[in-house]
């Protein structure tokens, strides 16, 4: 039988000590035969009410994990406990703790059940990517959150510091401080095996396929529909989400922030015309665009041109010209016009985010994104890394980032695809003859929910010629690419949403504004 | 050390990275992509089986790496579709998707699609060589019985061919094989196309693809039965948003059930 070690995290000050004395400070703890490891000397000196408690500071010999691994199994040797109490250092990473409870002296005797992070609600947003890594890493690898000062915060504070806490623990349970009884719970409560979510979708994905091979009719049904285009549109974007990915993260890992702002174009204009370039040149779709344009922005390239490369990237991209030009019948005035309206459109965009500057912050970690990804690998680290140091942190990042990013485009597919095979006659049925402002938006809205890879939406664009004006079916082509289902939740997978909705909000009227105006002037 | 905790969170992305690498060039060996993204896709498709293969490497050194909190849903990521993959394939039966999804939504091409075809033709710059001895090579083309017979894997590239060359096929007898597709809304009395459903990207964009028959019992036909056509070619004219074009069409002489093709036809461009 192992002993069981409960941790409590948080920065210095966060009032880890009081805490510990604090739920510590009850009848049931007298029979309970304690360790108490500090990594840290606290402001208050840690004063155990229970009797029995041993009590080890082990903060001078944080140097020497070894010594640290020496010393607590003399005393697990010498002396028979029933818990572990650890006050870990709010300076050292949480790895740290786990190599010491890992060493062979410990790992048959003691193993650490939970982790607590204590914090203080109004610190929250200080201390989080100003601090180091450590922190972020704890925050990460906690089994719930003890929140203090909730009350004084206020409803603002709270929200922005759940918000954070769950940027680098999606899902983690927060409790307050005064709820005592809670905090018990949490300690010493059933926990979920992490293994029982994955079981159950993989056994409820056995059902449904054993459902399918034996019952035919099964592959009659609309939910069959949904899986079919599901699949199709998986397999069309998991290998440019997958290129995406690896664009990305070799621009995170082997890209310096300090060469992007040395070599990066100075000017406005010339950074937009740069990013147009690389849209030209791209063969890409907007699963690959996505990912770079997060990187581009954690690298701190100007927003509007970030802006300007992953809106205008899909719509003018060779593959898209081509497929257009087929599409059409080599009607090449098509393909000017939607490559001319894709660009003057993300210029419009641009000047819109030059104009009306996006406050807070757009990535939806904060800082901590910047300096740190979804791995738990830091910029600092990958500047000074050797060669094959940084191709390994490379590797590492991109499979983090296929899965993280993966994971909206799971949801976005599934999403397009329950509407296509459920909604989509809404726009199919319309009636023919509407003015052109009216088939415009119809057709814009239609190529968001039907979410097409902008490498194929030209051939239904063109199916839609016999009961649309040209104008609306531009409005289709320019917008499609930019904006859709599947990109706006793989936009959430890195950027807060209120960015997501101007950017939303700002793509819709900029292209329309464009395809309204030079259709009417009879550019097309 | 042999008492160090297995990480199972690298274990299970390891396996996913593993299994959707063999399971990607399983579908490209077995051809079974092609019910759900078009042949351009192969290439890609083995680049990602490449990279699971490394991303599934890269994890054997880190397989006791500890880590307290465990995320492992994400793998669902690759788990879902793989699992999907596994469903039996003729889910997408060709007709019921033409009658559940492009029927009910109109997505009609009659009009529009072969002369995208058309074009690509020319645009590729090989319609002149057609003019030549190169169109004696061409599959099911028989120029001394004025005869083409379309095989199944030609479809495409002959709704092509006789669109660009209308005039030079006029008078061959053509067979071919689809399905009854009528869409009142672009065919007039007297009119169905014997179609197939044509794949751009992936089975999300599938529109149904061919050639215009003139049969007086059309209104008999039945939508979705699969039949094969055989008739005279004919130039007609075809009205749509006003400018009149036009179009090859086959004069129905025999007309008989056929059994199911299966598989899209992707354009010409793709194809070829």
């Amino acid at each position: 039988m192992t002993i069981p070690v409960y941790v409590v995290t948080g920065f210095i000050g966060a009032g880890k000590t009081t805490f510990l004395n604090h739920l510590f400070d009850k009848e049931e703890w007298q029979n309970i035969r304690v360790l108490l490891l500090q990594f840290e000397e606290g402001e208050e000196e840690a004063a155990p009410v229970i009797p029995g408690c041993t009590h080890l500071l082990l903060a001078d010999d944080l140097q020497q994990p070894g010594a640290i691994v020496q010393k607590i199994a003399q005393v697990v040797g010498q002396q028979a406990f029933d818990e572990i109490w650890v006050e870990w250092n709010g300076m050292q990473p949480f790895s740290l703790l786990q190599t010491i409870f890992c060493d062979e002296a410990l790992v048959t005797r003691c193993s650490i059940k939970r982790v607590m992070q204590l914090a203080e609600v109004a610190q929250v947003p200080g201390l989080i990517g100003n601090t180091g890594a450590a922190l972020p890493q704890q925050i990460a690898n906690s089994d719930f959150v003890v929140l203090r000062g909730s009350e004084e915060a206020g409803r603002g504070q709270y929200r922005k510091a759940k918000q954070l806490l769950h940027g680098l623990n999606p899902g983690v349970p927060l409790v307050k401080s005064e709820d005592l009884n809670g905090v018990y719970r949490s300690f010493f409560g059933k926990k979920v095996p992490p293994l029982a979510p994955i079981a159950a979708g993989g056994a409820a994905l056995l059902v449904l396929l054993a459902a399918f091979w034996l019952i035919p009719q099964a592959k009659d049904t609309s939910f069959a529909s949904v899986l079919t285009l599901f699949v199709g549109i998986m397999l069309q974007a998991i290998p440019f989400l997958t290129i995406g990915v690896l664009l990305s993260s070799a621009i995170q890992v082997f890209v310096p922030a300090r060469w992007i702002e040395e070599k990066f174009p100075k000017s406005l204009g010339l950074g937009v015309l740069f990013a147009i370039l690389a849209g030209f040149l791209l063969p890409v779709c907007d699963c690959t665009s996505i990912p770079v344009f997060r990187s581009l922005v954690k690298k701190g390239v100007p927003l509007p041109v970030a802006i300007t490369f992953v809106t205008v990237t899909p719509v003018i991209n060779p593959v898209v010209i081509l497929s257009t030009y087929y599409a059409f019948g080599g009607d090449l005035s098509v393909v000017l016009a939607r490559v001319c309206f894709g660009i003057i459109t993300s210029i419009l965009i641009c000047i819109a985010f030059i104009l009306w500057p996006t406050k807070g912050e757009i990535l939806s970690g904060g800082t901590v994104d910047r300096m740190m990804c979804s791995c738990g690998y830091y910029e600092p680290q990958s500047v000074s890394a050797g060669a094959a140091e940084k191709w390994r942190l490379f590797l590492r990042h991109s499979q983090a980032e296929f899965f993280s990013v993966g994971k909206y485009l799971v949801l976005g597919t599934l999403l397009a695809a329950v509407i296509q095979v459920v909604g989509g006659g809404v726009f199919f049925n319309a009636p023919n003859g509407l003015g052109l402002a009216v088939s415009t938006v119809l057709l814009m809205g239609m190529a968001f929910v039907l979410s097409l890879c902008s490498s194929s939406d030209a051939v239904i664009g063109r199916s839609l010629a016999s009961q649309f004006p040209m104008g609306a079916i531009m409005g289709f082509l320019v917008f499609g690419p930019m904006m859709d289902i599947k990109n706006v939740m793989m936009l959430s997978s890195g950027f807060s949403k209120r960015f997501i909705l101007k950017l939303i909000a700002i793509t819709f009227t900029a292209s329309f504004f464009v395809v309204f105006l030079f259709s009417s002037l009879g550019a097309i | 050390m042999t008492n160090r905790k297995l990480n199972v969170q690298i274990l299970l992305e390891m396996m996913c990275c593993f299994l959707f690498s063999v399971m990607m060039v399983y579908m490209v060996l077995s051809k079974q992509y092609l019910y759900f993204v078009t042949p351009r896709m192969k290439g890609y498709l083995y680049f990602v089986a490449a990279v699971m293969l490394i991303w599934g490497a890269t994890g054997v050194k880190r397989l006791f790496e500890p880590q307290h909190k465990l995320r492992l849903a994400h793998c669902f990521v690759l788990l879902l579709p793989m699992v999907l993959l596994l469903l039996p394939m003729d889910v997408m039966n060709v007709s019921k998707i033409s009658s559940q999804y492009v029927g009910k939504t109109g997505f009609a091409m009659t009009a529009a699609q072969p002369d995208t075809a058309a074009t690509v033709y020319v645009g590729t710059g090989t319609a002149s060589q057609s003019d030549g001895d190169a169109s004696q090579t061409l599959p099911g083309l028989d120029v001394a019985n004025k005869t083409i017979t379309v095989a199944d894997d030609d479809f495409s590239m002959w709704v092509t061919e006789l669109y660009v060359h209308m005039q030079q096929y006029e008078g061959y007898t053509v067979s071919m094989t689809g399905y009854v597709f009528k869409d009142p809304n672009i065919l007039g009395e007297g009119q169905f196309v014997p179609a197939r459903l044509m794949m751009s990207c992936c089975v999300a964009d599938l529109v149904p693809s061919g050639i215009v028959c003139l049969y007086s019992n059309a209104d008999i036909l039945k939508q979705d039965v699969w039949v094969t056509v055989e008739g005279t070619l004919t130039v007609g004219e075809r009205v749509i948003d006003g400018t009149t074009t036009q179009e090859p069409q086959i004069k129905v002489t025999k007309i008989s059930t056929a059994k199911e093709v299966k598989g899209y036809v992707y354009p010409y461009y793709i194809d070829g």
